[in-house]
């Protein structure tokens, strides 16, 4: 059984963040500690950062807030001779506290701009409420793919996660490509389990690939058995699945433990089989394939450098989650630095995210203008041993995935 | 078709015991004490963990499945001892919102023990490989599950309806004045029936991990479920948890397998009708 | 025939009036001046949830706090004329002339079937059966993708007469405060009223009140309904303030939250609610900016609040009043 990995939780370092590392690179940030630095003469940037902090992303928010706090505890943490404070809120993972703490941030803070969210619930009426506050919004989740279409763009809300569009469509390619013909889709009854399943399958279903059968259960069933039944009864040579967290855990060891696994082969959406699910899923997750826009095993001197600091600064694995969160905060230093840390006006601001080219942990990143989402790589990977761990190694790349936005 | 229905009938056995599994505490406590006691998931989820972290120390299955119970009873008889107890003459309400806030503290309170992440609990060794059920391999804990839930439920019973112990116990409900008056702690009889309930719990959350997972949000979802088959059951009557949990796992079961777009709404469904039937015809409070 | 004049007619009410309306004409004016003197437009924002969740508790404590009866899936209500709103809107018109009346209706629709159902149960069953008929609405709202599924629906912006309105906050601050007034005016008005009165005898002993004579079922059905509808009112406003709504406005843990209110402002007090509610979101509020533990406060208030001042902040002042007043 891997580690217990409760470093994420527990230690409470809320509210005002300051990046204030005075003595030696990487240390963590002192909770509420006002930095009050000799130099600088201007008033600090503050970057208002709504995660879930408790219910049911807690977890999730948890690592997404260790990537952003990271990223600004690396970098200089002053951008000209500003200093960048994080304003940190929690959003409950629902849209009522969510837009609640963002109207704070943005009308009684003040930031300078808006980072993270990870519930799409959140994110859709989000976007609407930077459109009319007129504040420059870049999003660490919200994958929903009617979030971010050409027909509701506006300038001041920028997502650099993923769509999920963007994630399942290159993997009906690729298992097409491999010679899968049958395919069993499944995945958890709501937004994010369908659209994941619809974008697979109209890249898988060409030529003679189809799909022998779907199943659909509720968010949080705890026995898949019935469905693991149908599975069985498809006869498919391939299973797609879209589950998340404890669903994932669940299913992917009911999947083994039915003797499913060893004649039909499992893959995913990424969430399937990511860092934070190997320890409860162990060995029954080994050799599932998934898609994602980042893997802990890609080869890359960022994303390694990204692993081995991450590991040392927090004792625990990063998931995908750690990296959205560090990769957003990458965009908002990136653009912070491009304009010498003046912010003239909002409109400037969003100019300088829409011309973000940087070089992340996941890879090079863009934002498409016309329907502000990130242009990206996606990876497929395979989960794998790495000593006595668990990780996903990549087995093939997409270069510059852009969602159509239609 | 036969293997078909084969592998249902048998799925909807084993999730039947595991809801009996989960029922059983709470039906007890309620039946017994007349005690909603809303804090029935969070002490699930305590066994679990506990369980879990017994289990990291030990590599024993079955020392997990020791300990849990052993806390759980311990901190039940505290709830019961310092708090509850004096709720015994209010009203139902006022027994529900103060379970409902221990359940609020403990969940947290496990955040802050266990941390948020999803963790996985393994089977025992003896019984971690498949059963082959026809042409289908069937995981052979489930099966055990079956034998556990039975077992469980044949001794409860025994114990309550067939050993002196149990009719002391039926007493004190009955009429605890006199009980008392004839010389029998009823105090302590109550706090033991309550902590027998979550201890009962606390071995359900780590025989039910395996399958379930150990998870922030388990406890309340395990208490909705609970409280389902404990209302459709009839309140207090553990032969009526039996039958609403192989009531509900069928129906869930081949729901899910048949009616796949309502099978969320199957459960409620049952629950809303079988409350309509007994209580037609008469008057609101009469419904037992 | 007139019904008896039934045990709690004589329960004097002319005090009671002084204590409710004084402090709230009071409240109500200085929210009415607060923007002018300098109020934020975040602190308008919070006030404004502040009003919509009294409304909300206001409407629970109808059935709670006078006709005794403890239901655990209000936000029901709360969710259905959200979503009326949300539809008509983004399918039909964005006309509030359109989507007001239709939204309340269809919230008081509900209540008819799922009230002459529910009130066939009492005690623990009511509270499972209101609570299984609101997760069944959570999980439509959820799963349906006519209902938006679980990512909600955008509600547009709402017109008057072709007009678009509401655009400021204050604009909508204002139309919240109206609403809140003739909200209270309208329920303060039942809870005095002969109905209300009844109500409260059927909470004090319901098999007495049959035995006089009442058509219990009837009144409770009423309550329902009434209850329901102020819900949905509440509803409605939430729904245009956030410009928007999701399947978790159906979700027991608002149920659960808009009970607290209920409990710790005092339930069966005309002021309780309110006090409730404007506690309750503070404390949210404020509290979640400091710690992730929001779950654990909460719990303890529940606890606290059962033990010992199962009254409320309201019966608690009341009981410090006729205290007063005796010595």
């Amino acid at each position: 059984m891997a580690d217990d990995t409760t470093g994420n939780s527990g230690r409470l370092t809320r509210r005002r963040l300051l990046a204030a590392t005075a003595a030696g690179g990487g240390t963590l940030l002192a909770p509420r500690a006002l930095f009050a630095p000799a130099i600088a003469q201007s008033a600090p940037i503050k970057v208002g950062v709504l995660a879930p902090l408790s219910g049911v992303y807690a977890s999730l928010g948890a690592n997404k807030l260790n990537g952003i706090k990271m990223l600004f505890s690396e970098k200089s943490t002053k951008v000209a001779d500003r200093s960048v404070e994080l304003v940190i809120e929690d959003t409950e993972a629902k849209p009522q506290e969510g837009l609640r703490k963002a109207r704070k941030l943005v009308e009684q803070d003040n930031v300078d701009i808006l980072l993270g969210v990870i519930s799409s619930a959140i994110g859709y009426p989000l976007k609407d409420y930077v459109g009319r506050a007129k504040k420059v919004w870049v999003t660490t989740g919200a994958a929903a793919d009617g979030i971010f279409k050409k027909a509701n763009n506006n300038p001041y809300a920028f997502r650099a996660s993923l769509s999920t569009w963007q994630a399942n469509s290159p993997m009906g390619t690729w298992l097409g490509e491999k010679g899968y013909k049958r395919v069993f889709t499944t995945g958890p009854d709501y937004a994010m389990g369908r659209e994941s399943l619809e974008a697979f399958d109209k890249t898988f279903e060409v030529k003679d690939a189809k799909r022998v059968g779907g199943a659909y259960p509720p968010l949080g069933t705890t026995d898949f058995a019935p469905y693991l039944a149908e599975i069985k009864r498809a006869e498919p040579d391939l299973v797609y699945a879209s589950y998340a967290g404890s669903d994932a855990v669940r299913f992917v060891q009911q999947y083994v433990s039915f003797g499913l696994k060893a004649a039909i082969k499992l893959a995913g959406y990424g969430y399937l089989v990511e860092e934070d699910t190997f320890p409860a899923q162990g060995e029954a997750a080994d050799g599932v394939y998934s898609t994602l826009n980042w893997a802990y095993g890609l080869d890359t001197p960022l994303n390694k450098a990204f692993v081995a600091s991450y590991r040392k600064a927090y004792n625990a694995i990063p998931t995908v989650d750690s990296v959205a969160g560090y990769v957003g905060a990458q965009v908002v230093w990136d653009a912070l630095n491009r304009l010498g840390g003046k912010i003239p006006s909002q409109e400037d601001l969003s100019k300088a995210i829409a011309a973000t080219k940087v070089d992340t942990p996941r890879g090079p990143i863009s934002f498409d203008p016309e329907t502000n989402n990130v242009i990206q790589n996606i990876y497929i990977r395979e989960v794998a041993k790495d000593g006595n761990e668990l990780h996903n190694k990549v087995l093939a790349k997409y270069d510059a995935v852009r969602d159509p936005g239609a | 078709m036969a293997e078909f229905l084969t592998i249902q009938t048998l799925n909807s056995l084993v999730y039947s015991m595991l809801l009996f599994l989960l029922a059983l505490g709470l039906s007890l406590t309620f039946g017994l004490l007349r005690v909603v006691n809303l804090a029935h998931g969070a002490f699930f989820l305590l066994g679990a963990y506990v369980g879990l972290s017994t289990w990291r120390y030990t590599h024993s299955f079955v020392a997990a499945a020791l300990v849990a119970p052993a806390i759980t009873v311990v901190i039940g008889a505290l709830l019961e001892k310092l708090w509850l107890m004096r709720f015994y003459l209010r009203a139902e309400l006022d027994q529900v919102i103060l379970t409902f806030g221990f359940a609020l503290v403990f969940a947290d309170i496990m955040k802050m023990l266990w941390g948020k992440d999803i963790h996985g609990a393994p089977a025992p060794p003896a019984f971690s490989d498949a059963v082959q059920v026809g042409n289908f391999a069937f995981p052979s804990y489930r099966l055990v599950l079956i034998g556990v839930g039975v077992t469980l439920f044949t001794a409860t019973w025994l114990a309550i309806e067939r050993t002196r112990i149990g009719a002391l116990i039926r007493a004190s409900v009955a009429d605890r004045v006199m009980v008392a008056g004839l010389g029998f702690n009823v105090h302590f009889l109550f706090t033991a029936i309550f902590a027998f309930g979550t201890g009962l719990a606390g071995v359900a959350g780590w025989l039910a991990a395996p399958i379930t997972g150990i998870y922030p949000g388990l406890d309340f979802e395990v208490l909705i479920t609970t409280l389902i088959v404990v209302v459709v059951g009839g309140l207090g009557n553990i032969t009526g948890a039996f039958w609403a949990s192989l009531l509900i796992g069928a129906s869930e079961t081949y729901g899910k397998a048949l009616l796949p777009e309502f099978a969320s709404f199957v459960i409620f469904g049952v629950m809303a009708a079988v409350l309509l039937f007994r209580s037609w015809g008469r008057d609101e409070e009469e419904v037992e | 025939m007139k019904p008896p004049v039934h045990p709690l007619a004589k329960r004097p009410q002319a005090r009671s009036q002084w204590t409710v309306w004084l402090p709230l004409t009071v409240v109500i004016i200085t929210l009415l001046l607060a923007p002018s003197l300098g109020m934020s437009s975040f602190v308008q924002s919070l006030i404004i949830e502040i009003l919509t969740f009294s409304i909300l508790a206001l409407s629970l404590d109808i059935l709670l706090g006078y006709t005794g009866l403890v239901s655990f899936g209000h936000a029901a209500f709360f969710a259905v004329s959200g979503y009326a709103t949300a539809i008509l809107a983004s399918r039909w018109t964005p006309e509030l002339l359109v989507t007001v009346p239709i939204s309340i209706a269809c919230a008081a629709a509900l209540a008819l079937p799922l009230g002459w159902l529910s009130i066939r149960l009492s005690g623990f069953y009511f509270l499972m059966i209101t609570f299984a008929f609101a997760q069944m609405i959570y999980t439509a709202a959820f799963r349906w993708k006519w209902l938006g599924g679980s990512d909600g629906i955008i509600v547009p912006t709402p017109q008057l007469l072709g007009h678009p309105v509401l655009q400021s906050r204050e604009a909508f601050y204002y139309t919240a405060l109206g609403v809140f007034g003739i909200a209270c005016v309208l329920l303060y008005g039942v809870i005095r009223s002969q109905f209300g009165r009844t109500l409260l005898g059927i909470r004090e002993n319901t098999r007495r009140m049959r035995a006089l004579g009442y058509n219990v079922r009837r009144y409770k059905l009423g309550a329902f309904v009434i209850a329901a509808t102020f819900g949905g009112v509440a509803g409605i406003l939430n729904a245009q303030f956030n410009l928007f709504v999701a399947p978790d406005s159906a979700h027991w843990s608002l149920s659960a939250l808009v009970l607290v209110m209920v409990l710790i402002g005092g339930s069966g007090y005309p002021l309780g609610p309110i006090i409730g509610a404007f506690i309750v979101i503070s404390l949210q509020h404020w509290l979640s900016s400091y710690t992730e533990y929001w779950g654990l406060v909460l719990g303890i208030l529940f606890i606290v609040l059962i033990t010992g001042a199962r009254e409320g902040i309201a019966g608690i002042t009341a009981a410090l009043w006729g205290a007063r007043r005796m010595s």
